[in-house]
This record gives C-alpha cells, sequence and structure tokens, in this order.
C-alpha cells in the first residue's frame, strides 16, 4: 500500500483502553491558563459562548428593569431623556447581537460535533476566532456605556438621526464599528457551520437522517452569510459619513435615508429568523424526547425551516410600511408577511401532534418547550396583524410591537434556551440540574413574562408610543405600565432561579449518566461529560434515531455506535459527501493554537484605532492580525497540507 | 464481514434510488419555486414603486408610459407560477419513479423515515406547493390594491 | 436487504484539493464576500434610480489607466489557472511561472487603479458619485490587496518545495479566490466606467 499520510483504508472495530487513552492524549486540552488561552476543542468554546451570552443576557436584563422603573409610573425620574435612550438602544442591542444568536451558537458549537458523529467542528480554530471576536466586539460596544456614549439611537438606528450633525458623538461610532466587527464573528462562525455540516458528519447520515435539531442552525447560518454583508456594508457607509465626509446618507447633499432602512431591515428581518429557527430546532429535538415518540411530520418541520428563512428574506419592507413606499409594493409585502404563517403553524401542529399522540413525560424542559408552543402563537398572530398594511399604520411604533417582539424573541428563543439549558446540562457537566428548583424556575418566568408583556399589547392599542422616556398622567397608561414593570420583576426573579439552579447543580447535583432522558439522538451515546475526542470510534448511522432503532423497528439495518472506524494516526475525523454522508477522506484536525487569540487582539486594536483616529494603533493591530493570520495558514506537513520528506 | 479485523462495512447505502432520477432536476425541484418567488417579488416591487414613485417626488396617477405595466406585473407573476408548477411536476415524477425507495419501513409519506432520493422529492413536492401559494399571494394583491393614489 | 454491505474504500488522507474543508470554506467566503459587492452595486442603482439623471459628475470617470488595468486583470486568470494546473499536475516550474504572472498582472492592476484615483478630479466627497466609486473601487482594491497577498505567500511557499501532485489544496483555494476577486473587478469595471457612458 501507498504511504499512510497520503491514503488509507480506516480499520473497523471496537475501541480497546489503551486506544481510547492514546485518543485521551492526542486530543485533550492542556492544562492551565495556556489550554484556556489556546483550546480549539467546540465543547470548551460552546460552553464559554453560552456563559458569555447569558452575561449579556443580564446586562440586557437590568437596563429593561431601569427602563421599567422609570415607566412604572408618570413623570418618574430614574433614568432622563438621554440615559434612557442609551438604556433601550443597548438593551436592544444586547439582547438581540450579543445574547440570542450568540446563545444559540453556544448549543449548536457544543452539540452539533456530538449529534452529528463528528470529533470537532470542521474549522475548530475558526471557532475560537469566533467567539474571541465576539468578546472583543461585545466589550466593544459596552465600553461606550463605560463612558456614558453608548449607542442611543435604538438597534435599528434610523439616519439621519445617526447622521454626526444630529449625534455628533462617538455613542454611533462605538455602534457601526462595533457592528461590523461582530459581524466577522457571525460570519466566520456561519461558514463554519455550513463546512461542518457538509462534510463532517458520521458515515450513513444522509439528509433525511440529520437530527432535526440541526436543520434551524444551517438555515440560519446559510442566511447569516448572505445577510450580515449588508448591514456591515450599512454600517460602513453610515461610519464613513460620519467620519470622511462621504452623503450616503447626508440629505441635503442628496443621501438617501430609507437606503439605510433597507440595508438595515434586508439584514435584520433574516436576523430575526436566525434568532428563532435554531431555538425551533431545540424544540423540535427535545420535545419529542419527553413524548417518547418521534416528532410527527419530521420532513414537513424541516421543510417549514427554510421555507420560513427563505419567505424571510422577502418580507423586509414590512418594516417600513409607513415610509410612504406606493402602495401596492407594500402590498406584495403583506402578502409574503402573511403567507409566512404557513410554514408557522406547520411546525406549530406538529409540536402539538407529538404531544398528543406521544406519553408526555412532565419535566422542567418539558414545560419550558410546551411553554413555547403557546408563546410562539400568540406571538405569531400579533406579527401576522401588523403584516397587513393598514393595521400596520394604525400600530407601528406603538407598544403593540413593543409586545409582539417581545413574545417572539422570548417566547421563541428564551423560553427554548432555558429548555435547552435543563435538556442538555447533564451532558455539559454529567450533573442533572434540580428538577423541584426547575418547576418553580418555570412558573415564576411563566407567569412574570405574561403579566409583563399580554397588557403590552393593550398599552400599544391605548396609543402609548414606543421609545419615550416618560408620559403624562392623564394619557390613562398608568396602570399597564405599572403592571407590566411588576411582571418584569417577577420575570427577572424567574431567571435569578435559573442561574442559582446552575451553580448549586453544578456542586450537588445527581449525576447523570450517559443518558438521563433516555434520548435518541448520537450525543447521549457518549459519557457525560463527553472525552476530548467525542468519539472513539466514528459511529455509522442508519436512521433518524439511532439509540431508539430497537423500538422503531424503521429501519431493518441498524446503526453502529460502539463498533466503527479507528482513527488515530494524530488528529483525525472522517469527511463524508454532503447529500449521502458517504465517507471521501481521512481529515487531520488542527490542535490547540494561539494564532485564533491573537488575531482577535490584533483586529480589537485595529478597531480601537479606527474608532479614536489613532491611524498608528490601528495599523499596528492590522499588523498583529496579518502575522497571527500567517502563522494560521503556514502549510503544515502533521495536517496534510504540504509535502513532507521521509527518512 | 465485520469480524474481519481492518475489514469495514457499514449499512446499506442511504439512498439506493438515486440513479434513477437526474440530480439536476432534484435541485430544480427543490429550489425552482423559491427562487421564481424571490424574483418576482423583488422585479415587481421596483416596478411598482418606480411607476407610483420616480426620483424624489410622488406621482399620485402613474408614470407616464407606466400604465400599461399593470399587465406586465401579472404576467412575471403568471410566469412564476408556471416555473413554479414545472418544479412541482419534476418533484413529483421523482416521487413517483423513488417511491419505493425501502420499501416496507414508514407508512406515513410525511415522516419519509428512509430513501434520501424519495425524501428530497417529497420535500421538493411540498416547497413548489407552498411557493405557488406565496406567489398567488402577491397575485391577489395585484388583483386588489390599487396601483399607484394612497 | 436488496443491497447487500459496502465495504470501505482506500480513503485519501488530510487535505486532498477541493475534498479538502479550506476548499468549502473558501466557497463560502466567495459566497458572502460577494454578497457584499451586491449590497453596494444595488446602493449604486438605488442612487441611480432615485436621483436619476443629475448625480453623475460632469466627467465620468476616464478609460485612459482604467481600461488597460482591468484588460491586465483579465489575463492574470490564465496566469492562475497555468499555477493550479501546474500544482496539480505536480509541475513546481509551472506553478512559480503562473503565480509570478498572477502576482505582477494583479500589482500592475493595483498601481494604475492607484494612478487612476490620483489623476481623477472627483472626489470621496463630491455628491453620491464620488462617495460609491470610491467606497466601490477601494473596497476591491482591498480585495485585491488580500489576493496579492496570498499569492505572494504561495510563491514563498512553492519555492520552498511544499506542493506536489498530492498535496497542493492551498494553491487551488487560493486560485477560486483570486477568480473571484477578477470578476468582481470586471463587475466594478462595468458598473463605474461603462454603465455611466452608455446611459
Amino acid at each position: 500500500m501507498a504511504d499512510p499520510e497520503l491514503e488509507r483504508r480506516p480499520e473497523f472495530a471496537t475501541a480497546t483502553v489503551a486506544y481510547a487513552h492514546d485518543l485521551e492524549r492526542l486530543w485533550e486540552t492542556s492544562p492551565g491558563i495556556a489550554g484556556w488561552l489556546s483550546t480549539v476543542d467546540h465543547k470548551e468554546i460552546g460552553i464559554r459562548y453560552l456563559v458569555t451570552a447569558f452575561a449579556f443576557l443580564c446586562a440586557g436584563g437590568i437596563e429593561a428593569l431601569l427602563m421599567r422603573l422609570q415607566l412604572a409610573g408618570p413623570d418618574r425620574h430614574v433614568l432622563g431623556p438621554h440615559a434612557y435612550d442609551q438604556a433601550f438602544s443597548m438593551h436592544g442591542i444586547s439582547m438581540i447581537f450579543l445574547y440570542a444568536f450568540p446563545v444559540l451558537s453556544g448549543f449548536s458549537n457544543y452539540l452539533w460535533p456530538l449529534v452529528l458523529g463528528s470529533r470537532d467542528m470542521a474549522f475548530p480554530r475558526l471557532n475560537a476566532l469566533s467567539y474571541w471576536i465576539y468578546v472583543a466586539a461585545g466589550l466593544f460596544m459596552y465600553a461606550g456605556l463605560a463612558i456614558g456614549q453608548a449607542p442611543n439611537d435604538g438597534w435599528y438606528n434610523y439616519v439621519p438621526y445617526a447622521n454626526r450633525e444630529y449625534n455628533p458623538g462617538m455613542n454611533e461610532d462605538f455602534y457601526s464599528l462595533g457592528m461590523i466587527f461582530l459581524g466577522i464573528s457571525t460570519t466566520v462562525g456561519s461558514i463554519n457551520f455550513i463546512v461542518t455540516l457538509a462534510r463532517t458528519r458520521a458515515p450513513g447520515m444522509s439528509v433525511n437522517r440529520l437530527p432535526i435539531l440541526v436543520w434551524g442552525t444551517l438555515t440560519a447560518s446559510v442566511a447569516n452569510v448572505l445577510a450580515v454583508p449588508s448591514v456591515s456594508l450599512a454600517f460602513f457607509l453610515l461610519w464613513m459619513d460620519r467620519q470622511f465626509g462621504t452623503h450616503f446618507f447626508d440629505v441635503p447633499q442628496g443621501g438617501q435615508p430609507l437606503l439605510w432602512q433597507h440595508l438595515f431591515w434586508m439584514y435584520a428581518h433574516p436576523w430575526v429568523y436566525a434568532l428563532v429557527l435554531p431555538a425551533m430546532g431545540i424544540v423540535s429535538d427535545g420535545l419529542p424526547t419527553f413524548c417518547r415518540r418521534p416528532l410527527v411530520g419530521y420532513a414537513p418541520v424541516a421543510l417549514a425551516t427554510v421555507a420560513t428563512m427563505i419567505l424571510g428574506f422577502g418580507v423586509w419592507v414590512h418594516h417600513m410600511f409607513a415610509t410612504g413606499i406606493p402602495n401596492l409594493a407594500l402590498a406584495f409585502f403583506g402578502g409574503a408577511s402573511i403567507v409566512i404563517a404557513v410554514p408557522s403553524a406547520v411546525a406549530v401542529f406538529a409540536w402539538t401532534a407529538t404531544i398528543w399522540l406521544g406519553r408526555p413525560v412532565i419535566t422542567t424542559a418539558f414545560l419550558f418547550f410546551a411553554s413555547m408552543i403557546v408563546l410562539f402563537v400568540i406571538g405569531g398572530v400579533s406579527g401576522f396583524m401588523t403584516g397587513s398594511v393598514p393595521v400596520d399604520w394604525q400600530l407601528t411604533e406603538t407598544y403593540f410591537v413593543v409586545a409582539h417582539i417581545h413574545y417572539v424573541l422570548i417566547g421563541i428563543n428564551v423560553f427554548p434556551v432555558v429548555g435547552g439549558i435543563y435538556y442538555w446540562f447533564p451532558k455539559f457537566t454529567g450533573r442533572m440540574l434540580d428538577e423541584k428548583l426547575g418547576k418553580w424556575n418555570f412558573w415564576t418566568m411563566f407567569i412574570g413574562f405574561n403579566v409583563a408583556f399580554l397588557p403590552m399589547h393593550l398599552t400599544g392599542l391605548w396609543g402609548m408610543p414606543r421609545r419615550i422616556y416618560t408620559y403624562s398622567p392623564d394619557m390613562g397608561w398608568t396602570t399597564l405600565n405599572a403592571i407590566t414593570t411588576v411582571g418584569a420583576f417577577i420575570f427577572a426573579i424567574g431567571v435569578a432561579m435559573l442561574l442559582i439552579n446552575v451553580v448549586i447543580s453544578l456542586r450537588v447535583g445527581r449525576i447523570a449518566g450517559a443518558n438521563p432522558w433516555d434520548a435518541p439522538t448520537l450525543e447521549w451515546s457518549v459519557p457525560s461529560p463527553p472525552p476530548p475526542y467525542n468519539f472513539a470510534v466514528i459511529p455509522h448511522v442508519a436512521s433518524r434515531h439511532p439509540l431508539w432503532e430497537d423500538r422503531l423497528g424503521e429501519s431493518e439495518v441498524t446503526s453502529l455506535v460502539t463498533r466503527g472506524l479507528l482513527l488515530d494516526h494524530g488528529r483525525e475525523t472522517i469527511g463524508t459527501s454532503p447529500l449521502d454522508g458517504d465517507p471521501d477522506v481521512i481529515l487531520k484536525m488542527p490542535g490547540d493554537s494561539y494564532m485564533p487569540l491573537l488575531l482577535s487582539v490584533g483586529l480589537t486594536m485595529g478597531f480601537v484605532g479606527l474608532l479614536v483616529h489613532l491611524w498608528w494603533l490601528a495599523v499596528a493591530g492590522a499588523a498583529v492580525a496579518l502575522i497571527a493570520g500567517v502563522v494560521w495558514l503556514w502549510p503544515r506537513g502533521t495536517l496534510g497540507q504540504r509535502r513532507v520528506r521521509h527518512v | 464481514m465485520v469480524a474481519d479485523a481492518g475489514a469495514y462495512s457499514g449499512p446499506a447505502h442511504p439512498a439506493p434510488a438515486r440513479g434513477r432520477v437526474r440530480l439536476g432536476g432534484v435541485f430544480f425541484g427543490l429550489i425552482g419555486g423559491p427562487a421564481a418567488w424571490v424574483t418576482q417579488l423583488i422585479v415587481n416591487y421596483g416596478l411598482a414603486s418606480y411607476s407610483c414613485f420616480p426620483r424624489i417626488r410622488p406621482s399620485p396617477y402613474g408614470l407616464p408610459g407606466w400604465h400599461g405595466i399593470w399587465g406586465g406585473l401579472l404576467a412575471i407573476n403568471l410566469v412564476a407560477v408556471a416555473v413554479t408548477v414545472a418544479a412541482a411536476w419534476i418533484s413529483f415524477r421523482d416521487w413517483h419513479t423513488t417511491r419505493g425507495e425501502h420499501p416496507g419501513h414508514s407508512p406515513h409519506a410525511l415522516d419519509a423515515g428512509e430513501g434520501r432520493t424519495r425524501f428530497l422529492a417529497l420535500v421538493g413536492i411540498m416547497t413548489a406547493l407552498g411557493f405557488v401559494a406565496a406567489i398567488v399571494f402577491d397575485t391577489v394583491a395585484l388583483l386588489a390594491v390599487p396601483q399607484c393614489p394612497g | 436487504m436488496s443491497e447487500t454491505a459496502r465495504s470501505l474504500p482506500v480513503l485519501p488522507v488530510g487535505t486532498p484539493g477541493r475534498r479538502s474543508l479550506g476548499w468549502w470554506g473558501m466557497l463560502w467566503a466567495i459566497v458572502t464576500e460577494g454578497t457584499l459587492f451586491a449590497y453596494l452595486l444595488f446602493s449604486y442603482g438605488y442612487f441611480a434610480v432615485q436621483l436619476a439623471g443629475n448625480w453623475m459628475p460632469r466627467q465620468v470617470p476616464p478609460l485612459r489607466l482604467a481600461l488597460p488595468g482591468i484588460v491586465l486583470l483579465v489575463i492574470s486568470v490564465p496566469a492562475m489557472w497555468l499555477g493550479s494546473f501546474g500544482a496539480r499536475r505536480g509541475r513546481t516550474v509551472a506553478l512559480l511561472i503562473g503565480l509570478v504572472l498572477a502576482l505582477a498582472l494583479g500589482a500592475a492592476f493595483g498601481v494604475l487603479q492607484g494612478l487612476d484615483w490620483r489623476s481623477e478630479p472627483l472626489t470621496l466627497r463630491q455628491g453620491e458619485f464620488g462617495s460609491v466609486y470610491y467606497t466601490l473601487t477601494g473596497l476591491h482594491l482591498a480585495h485585491l490587496a488580500a489576493g496579492l497577498l496570498g499569492l505572494l505567500l504561495m510563491l514563498i511557499w512553492s519555492a520552498l518545495g511544499y506542493f506536489d501532485a498530492r498535496r497542493h489544496a492551498p494553491v487551488l483555494i487560493l486560485a477560486a479566490y483570486w477568480y473571484f476577486v477578477v470578476v468582481v473587478g470586471v463587475t466594478v469595471f462595468v458598473a463605474l466606467y461603462v454603465l455611466p457612458r452608455v446611459w
């Protein structure tokens, strides 16, 4: 046979203790600070994403509570108008950009290689880079708050408010550069997910056997690749307008404010779906486990996920119904906004049928997943209403829209995420979260949320505009606002219960074992927490539910989980074809590296230099980033990237 | 076979009927509908906006010479429907050819448990039919909403 | 079962050409960067429609330097192709010649574009067209610079004898990016130098 470093036939067997020991040595991250800074283990990075996203959730939550204190009654003075502007802008930025999407990236980073039967993401170092840039960009935007110059034109940041003429501080520069910076993280992360799914699945995992979990993140990732450039461009043009006197949005010179809205919403509407589709995937994946049966209608649910996103690219103008665009043109987007209810309804019926036809086990995770269906219906109906052009003219810019976005984002993102924490915490840590505290946690969050946001629909119908920092006592909004404030604090207590449960259970939680929920997918076939190499042997998949095959009887052949491909000539995993999961290459995976961190440091220096006009710092940052990039890409014999001379 | 150390044997191929359909047809079945929908949406949006709001000032009775545009918009929609129906038909044909892939399993067509080829064909049928509905929704707007006056 | 169990073939190891993950990653990077230019061209079209006739400068950007520049950039495609052909066949000389030519032609385009900027009466702050013109050409130059840097690195790696007929994925990945840079260059040329003349 030829050179085994060029081609070989993988061995097929059961793992021995010595072999597992070798793998451990090959894949483990070195201990201490060195390992912490250089690790590329997707599980470590996934946990970091989750923890960091929750930190931003808490920050955004505190901003929300301050706003609720301010609005609890008329004419209050907790926050002045300028502080209030920064509070609602940073609340939106924190929740939408720094919590809702990264938290889902956290789940996907941790879970994808495990559910796909692989040993890491396709680009482990890119994964680390994506995380470091996310942290840096988040801190970059929060640095504005620290010096009292946080973004203050809302997360949609409309021009001409955001032009330098009307907003001369650094507020918008923090936002513009911060969003371009964050866009790099989102883009490289999304490409990583797409290639991971296309190329590094367990043999036999054809597209019809994909775990339902992955469809949401796959769809969101493709959407990000197509949508993020739009917002990066918009913020780049805005920054150029503000710093170099270009005229993209400068009205007296012929600049076009609506161009901002087009570029922003062409990105931001698909982005809203990127925040919910992976979370719907969590529900589609977790709910069947607790209903003790497969999801009803796998094919329609997978398709509904993709179709929602495609339609989601054609509804951006429904954020611009009140801008004076001609009626017929608006009506096309109204039609698209209403037809998007169809795939959403498909998913709702599939989940309901799964509960109906199953034998539900009422765990905390189940409660979070099932309640999401209710909240999704409420948020979906209010969205359907504003999809109609005349109704939107009545409701836009009122608290009705605020209620809608919170039913959608808390209902379809936060509830599935917390459910997902209860579901996968045993896999992450080896210990169970406390169920009794969990039930309290659920009911507190559920009641608090609805007390806060259900009356808000009425606040909006009674005409209270968004983004005002106070109101007069004779507007008739006082009682409703007081109720919302009470609900917001109850909800916050519920979130605190989750954090307390996590802290307690990390120490004294019940030991979980590999598969505490008796769940069907591959991540539950490995120990909790999984070893650094995930799978000692690469499994071979013969159905959608490898661990339920004996009871479902769907397929005559069975998946091979304990017996599979031995790959231990260095860090290796298998590469498979996109449609059918046919093995076609043995991939060499990179080890831990400081380069992702160094590259992020360089980029951070660069963006800080651009922010404060220290051009030498920007150039130095670019040079650091460049050096890190060259070292990163230098071809390595151990990765099979270049010729090695054999002695 | 498995006992033979070093040799590998996995379960059967997930798409035994893959050779009986053309891959290009499968992809057309999947993306024909969405592509037609997005094209008609963006083109019609551009034309409908421009005919009423050229440049900086609105033109409430429509731009001179653009009155015939309504028929053009309808024609675009009809072409989009035709493309999408063609995608549905090709997917249906593929599904009909491959419906027996892995016989005897998963009686419910919508669960389409096994057989990658027939899975993609079934998804193609559903996609195309869904996007016919989406295009019809936009056509309803064309029939119900006056072209320019606000 | 109708089909019996299959046995696994001998598999290539590492980063074999277009089966390498880097190749797939580059394809998606091209998609996202291409989309960036598409949004910028959309903005250009939006200005053209909204501002109609009165947004063009009195003198449209001249072709004196731009036309030779774009011709040189297009000629770099066969040069790059020669390089990747050499890599696939393991012919280091063809690889080196291709890379050197592509580098020289790409750099010449960059220099001509820079001279064009200097001789251009238009400024960044001169109306929408000036803003779009410099942003579009500037973003393309940034992508070109990344490509030139890649070519330089590839030249060093090739000269060090890193690549042969079985190990040359970096060359193919760079070539894909280079073709993308050329396609964008031609599109930008048509948008900024040709269309204002035919309107």
